[in-house]
C-alpha cells in the first residue's frame, strides 16, 4: 500500500522509511505540515502516519482542515503526548488509531493494516480463532477441531464478542450490554449461556475471572 | 547556662505582660514619690502648727505664775511630764525641746543633751526641727519650743508598704485582664500559624486575607512566598515532563532502528544475534516503561491550579475494569485473579490518578505472583470509607522495608523483577490526589504481600 508519512523527526523518519519499505510499501515522507495538503490532494495514498509537533504547525490543525475538507484517508497519528487528554483529542479530531512513542513495530504495522481494511469496508479476515476453534462471522459458523458446532444466536454473539477482543478480559457489563442486548439485567442469564457455551466448544476456552468476568485466549 | 540562655526563644505573650507591669510599677513609684513628698511637706506643716499652739500654751501657763521661778519650774515640768506621757500612749518617738528665758536667763531646758543650735534641714543622721518662740514683753519670759520633724515612718517598710499597697492590691486586678486581652489579642496570629501548620505539603494554595490590619503584610509575604514557591515546583515539574517527553523520540528511533537492523540480517546472523537482540529489546522496553512511568507519577501529583473533573463513580464498576483490563497479564501466566466487591456506591474520583495507582498496585501483585499463583482483590466499605486490598502470594515485602518501598527508585533488594522502581511512588500519589492512602501488609495467610487503598473519595 502508499503510505503518506509526516514525520519531522530525521532519524524516526529514516527509519519509520525503511520498515515500510522492507515491508513492500510505497512510502512519501513530508516533514512539514504545510507540504501534507497539496500532497494529499494529488495524490493518492492508501492510509496516512501524522505526528503531532511539526515545526510549522500541529498534526491535529492538520488533521482537522483535512477533515473539514472532507478527505477520509484513515490517519494513524504518531505521537509521544501520551495523556488521556490528547489521544481523545486525536480521536475527536478524526484520526482512526492513536500510537504513543516509543511503539513496537508490529503493532504499528497491524494498526495500519487495520485501519486501511476499515475504510475499505472490505469483509476479509472475519474468521476469529482460539486454539482449535475457528468462527466465522460472516458465515455464523463454528467449528471445533474441523467439526462445526451448533450455537445459539446468543451464544454465538457472546463467542463472537470474547474472540473479537481476544485476550482482554470483558467484563460482565460489557458482555450483556454487547451479546444480550434483550437481558433483563438478571445476571444470572449471562452465567447460563457461557455454561451452555462451554458445554458445546469444550472447556478451557473460555476462562473466567472471578468477580470480573470472561475471557478468552488467542492462543490457547 | 549560656547556650541554654542563648537557645531560649523570647515570648511575644511576656514582652507585651511585662510592658505592661512596668508601665503600672513606673506609676505607681511616680505616685509614691509624689505622695512621699507631699506627706514630708504635710507633715512639716503641721509640726509647725503644733509648735505654735503649744508655746502658747506654755506661755499662757507661765504668765499666770511668773516671774516666780519655782512655780514656773513645777508648771513646765509637769507640761513636760504630760506631753511625755501622751506621746508615750501615742507611741510618738520624735523629740520636743522646751526652753524657757526670763529676763535673758535660761531657767529651764527640757532637753539639755541636745546641742544648742537644732539643724533645720534634716541631714544624714538626724532630723530637721521645728522652732517657735513666744516672747511676753510684760514679764520678759521667752518659750522657745523645738519640735522633731519624724518622716522617718515613711521609709520604713511599714510606710512604704502603706503607701504602696493601693498598688499592690490592685495589680492583680490589672494584670488578669491584660493577660486576657494580650491573648485575645494575640490570637489571629496563633489561627494563621495553625492554618501553616495543619497543611499538607503539597498545598501552596494563599492563607486567607487576614482582618487584620497588623497582619495583612505578615500574610502578604507567606503568600508572596507560596506563590514563588508553587511557581518554582511548577517548574521543576514541567521540567521534568519535558525531559521525559524529549526522551521518547530517541527511544522510538532506537527501537525502530534496532527492527530494522534485525529484521534485515540473515537468518544464520539472526541465531547469533538472538541474545543481544533480546537485550537491545528489554532494555528499550525497560527505558520506555521508566519514561512511562515518570510521565504518570507527574502526572499523579496535585496541581492545585487545575480543577480536574471529579466524575461521580461506581467504585466497585470501576475496580472491576481495572482488574479487566490487567487480567490478561494474570491468565497468561496462569495465576489466578478475582474480584470480590463486598461494597457499593459511587464517590467523586479523580479517574486517571486513581485508575494509575490500582493498576500500578494489580501490575506488581501479578508481576511478583509466583506461577500458579492467586491474586485477591476486594473492596469492603466501613461507613464512608473504602477499602481495597488487592492480596497476592509473591514473596512479599520485610515490614522493615515497606516505608522504603514507596520511594522513588527504590527497589527492594534481592529481586529478579525488572521495573522502574516507581510504581508505589505514583500508586501513593494517585491515591494521596484522591484523599486515601496505601497501607502494606502480610498477604492473605501470612505469604505475600497486601496493598490496601483507604479512601473516601477526593477531597473538593
Amino acid at each position: 500500500m502508499k503510505i503518506l508519512m509526516i514525520e519531522d523527526d530525521l532519524a524516526i523518519g529514516q527509519a519509520l522509511l525503511s520498515v515500510f519499505q522492507d515491508e513492500g510499501h510505497t512510502a512519501v515522507w513530508l516533514r512539514l505540515a504545510a507540504d501534507a495538503g497539496a500532497r494529499i490532494r494529488s495524490e493518492t495514498f492508501d492510509a496516512v502516519v501524522l505526528d503531532l509537533g511539526l515545526p510549522d504547525g500541529d498534526g491535529n490543525d492538520l488533521l482537522r482542515a483535512l477533515r473539514a475538507e472532507g478527505v477520509r484517508l484513515p490517519v494513524l497519528i504518531i505521537s509521544a503526548r501520551d495523556s488521556l487528554q490528547d489521544r481523545l483529542k486525536g480521536f475527536d479530531l478524526g484520526a482512526d488509531d492513536y500510537l504513543i512513542k516509543p511503539f513496537e513495530i508490529p503493532e504499528l504495522l497491524v494498526r495500519l493494516r487495520a485501519i486501511v481494511r476499515r475504510s475499505h469496508g472490505t469483509l476479509e479476515e472475519n474468521l476469529w480463532t482460539s486454539g482449535d476453534i475457528v468462527l466465522d462471522e460472516n458465515r455464523m459458523a463454528v467449528t471445533r477441531a474441523g467439526q462445526p458446532v451448533t450455537l445459539s444466536k446468543t451464544e454465538f454473539a457472546l463467542l463472537l464478542t470474547l474472540m473479537k477482543q481476544a485476550n482482554r478480559v470483558l467484563t460482565r457489563v460489557e458482555l450483556e450490554r454487547r451479546a444480550l442486548p434483550a437481558s433483563d439485567g438478571q445476571s444470572q442469564t449471562l452465567d447460563v449461556h457461557i455454561f451452555n457455551l462451554r458445554k458445546k466448544i469444550g472447556e478451557g476456552v473460555i476462562r473466567t475471572v472471578r468477580g470480573v468476568g470472561y475471557m478468552v485466549q488467542q492462543d490457547a | 547556662m549560656l547556650r541554654r540562655l542563648a537557645n531560649r526563644q523570647s515570648s511575644l505573650f511576656q514582652r507585651l505582660m511585662f510592658s505592661f507591669a512596668g508601665v503600672i510599677l513606673g506609676v505607681a513609684v511616680i505616685g509614691l514619690v509624689w505622695v512621699f513628698l507631699e506627706a514630708k511637706a504635710t507633715q512639716r506643716s503641721r509640726t509647725f502648727s503644733e509648735n505654735k499652739a503649744h508655746t502658747a500654751n506654755i506661755q499662757a501657763h507661765l504668765s499666770d505664775v511668773g516671774p516666780d521661778v519655782g512655780r514656773m519650774l513645777s508648771v513646765l515640768t509637769e507640761i513636760e511630764e504630760n506631753r511625755v506621757r501622751m506621746f508615750q500612749e501615742l507611741d510618738y518617738h520624735s523629740h520636743v525641746r522646751v526652753r524657757v528665758w526670763l529676763h535673758g536667763r535660761l531657767i529651764y531646758n527640757s532637753a539639755p543633751q541636745q546641742p544648742d543650735r537644732l539643724p533645720e534641714v534634716a541631714t544624714r543622721g538626724a532630723y530637721a526641727w521645728v522652732r517657735w518662740e513666744a516672747h511676753d514683753k510684760l514679764q520678759d519670759i521667752v518659750v522657745e519650743r523645738s519640735h522633731e520633724v519624724d518622716d522617718e515612718w515613711m521609709f520604713s517598710i511599714g510606710g512604704v508598704g502603706f503607701l504602696l499597697s493601693s498598688t499592690i492590691f490592685s495589680l492583680p486586678l490589672l494584670l488578669i485582664p491584660a493577660w486576657l486581652i494580650v491573648g485575645i489579642g494575640l490570637r489571629p496570629l496563633r489561627s494563621i500559624a495553625s492554618n501553616i501548620a495543619q497543611r499538607s505539603d503539597g498545598d501552596l494554595t494563599p492563607l486567607p486575607d487576614s482582618p487584620y490590619r497588623e497582619l495583612s503584610p505578615l500574610v502578604d509575604a507567606i503568600n508572596g512566598l507560596m506563590a514563588r514557591l508553587s511557581q518554582r515546583i511548577e517548574h521543576e515539574h514541567e521540567f521534568l515532563t519535558d525531559a521525559a517527553h524529549e526522551l521518547k523520540t530517541p527511544l522510538a528511533a532506537i527501537q525502530i532502528n534496532a527492527h530494522v537492523l534485525l529484521s534485515r540480517v540473515g537468518s544464520e546472523m539472526a541465531e547469533r544475534c538472538a541474545e543481544p537482540a533480546a537485550g537491545l529489546r528489554s532494555g528499550v522496553a525497560r527505558a520506555t516503561h521508566t519514561v512511562h512511568q515518570l510521565l504518570a507519577l507527574e502526572r499523579a501529583r496535585a496541581e492545585p491550579q487545575v480543577d480536574h473533573p471529579r466524575p461521580q463513580t461506581d467504585v466497585a464498576e470501576f475496580v472491576r475494569d481495572r482488574v479487566a483490563a490487567a487480567a490478561h497479564l494474570a491468565v497468561q501466566r496462569n495465576i489466578e485473579i478475582e474480584f470480590h466487591a463486598d461494597a457499593d456506591g459511587c464517590l467523586p474520583l479523580h479517574l486517571e490518578s486513581m485508575a494509575s495507582a490500582v493498576d500500578n498496585l494489580i501490575s506488581n501483585a501479578i508481576k511478583y505472583s509466583p506461577q500458579d499463583g492467586r491474586i485477591a482483590v476486594r473492596l469492603t466499605r466501613i461507613g464512608h470509607i473504602y477499602r481495597l486490598a488487592i492480596a497476592d502470594q509473591g514473596p512479599g515485602i520485610a515490614p522493615e522495608l515497606r516505608d522504603r518501598a514507596f520511594e522513588r527508585f527504590y527497589r527492594v533488594p534481592g529481586q529478579e523483577q525488572s521495573g522502574s522502581g516507581l510504581g508505589l511512588a505514583i500508586a501513593e500519589r494517585g491515591v494521596a490526589r484522591n484523599g486515601g492512602i496505601i497501607v502494606l501488609s502480610d498477604g492473605e495467610g501470612g505469604r505475600g504481600l497486601t496493598a490496601t487503598i483507604e479512601f473516601a473519595g477526593a477531597a473538593a
